[in-house]
C-alpha cells in the first residue's frame, strides 16, 4: 500500500470506528473461527461475475435514462 | 483518535510480510464482495428514491465497476493460490476499495444524507480490510 493509500484508510477507519462503533474484534474473530472453503471461493468467482453484469446493465440504464432526460 | 491512527498506520506496513491462511483470504474476499454489492444496492435504492441525481448513482456504479473485476480477479488467483506472501491482486482490491471509498465522499460532496447512508455501507469493507490486516499481522 502506498502512504497515501494506508492514511486514507486509517481516516476513514478511525471516523467509523468512533461514530459508528465498527465491532472489528467480532469479525476478526469471526474470521478466524470460520475460514472460507475452496468451495466458498469458486461460488465466490460467480458472484463476482453476476454483481460485474448487474452493475454494468444499471450503468447502461442509467446513460440510457440520462440521455432521455437530456433530449428536448 | 491520535493513537487509534498511528495503529492503523503501522498494521498495513507489518501486513506485508509474514505468511498468510487461505482461508481468511477467502472470508476477506467474502466480505468485500458483500460490502460492493451493499454499496451498488445502496446506490439504486438512494438513486431510485430521487435521493441522489442519476448521474451521480452513474458516478457511483461506474467506480464500483472496476472493482468487481478487480474482485473476480482476485478470487481465480486466490483459487490457484496455496501459500507465501497474500497475491498482489488481492492487494490491489483492498487499496482500491480505499480509493472507492474516497471517490464515493468526493462524488456526494453536498448530500449528507446519502452519504452518511453510503458509508454505513462501507463500514463493512473497513471491518472486512482492518480485520484481514490484524490477521495478516497475526494479532487478537
Amino acid at each position: 500500500m502506498t502512504p497515501e493509500t494506508i492514511l486514507k484508510w486509517a481516516e476513514v477507519g478511525a471516523v467509523l470506528i468512533n461514530q459508528l462503533g465498527v465491532p472489528i474484534v467480532s469479525m476478526i474473530r469471526m474470521f478466524r473461527e470460520a475460514g472460507g472453503t475452496e468451495e466458498e471461493l469458486l461460488e465466490l468467482i460467480a458472484r463476482w461475475v453476476t454483481l460485474h453484469d448487474t452493475v454494468e446493465a444499471r450503468i447502461a440504464f442509467l446513460k440510457a435514462a440520462i440521455l432521455a432526460a437530456s433530449e428536448p | 483518535m491520535k493513537r487509534l491512527l498511528t495503529v492503523l498506520l503501522l498494521l498495513p506496513v507489518v501486513a506485508a510480510c509474514g505468511p498468510k491462511t487461505k482461508p481468511v483470504l477467502i472470508k476477506t474476499d467474502q466480505a468485500i464482495y458483500l460490502a460492493v454489492k451493499a454499496l451498488h444496492e445502496g446506490a439504486v435504492n438512494l438513486g431510485n428514491a430521487g435521493v441522489i441525481t442519476p448521474a451521480q448513482e452513474l458516478r457511483i456504479q461506474e467506480a464500483i465497476l472496476p472493482v468487481t473485476i478487480l474482485g473476480e480477479q482476485a478470487s481465480r488467483i486466490l483459487a490457484e493460490w496455496k501459500s507465501g506472501p497474500t497475491p498482489d491482486e488481492v492487494t490491489r482490491l483492498v487499496e482500491r476499495m480505499g480509493v472507492l471509498v474516497q471517490e464515493i465522499i468526493k462524488i456526494l460532496p453536498n448530500n449528507d444524507d446519502a452519504r452518511a447512508t453510503l458509508l454505513q455501507l462501507t463500514s463493512v469493507v473497513q471491518q472486512a480490510i482492518l480485520s484481514a490486516i490484524v490477521i495478516a499481522k497475526g494479532g487478537v
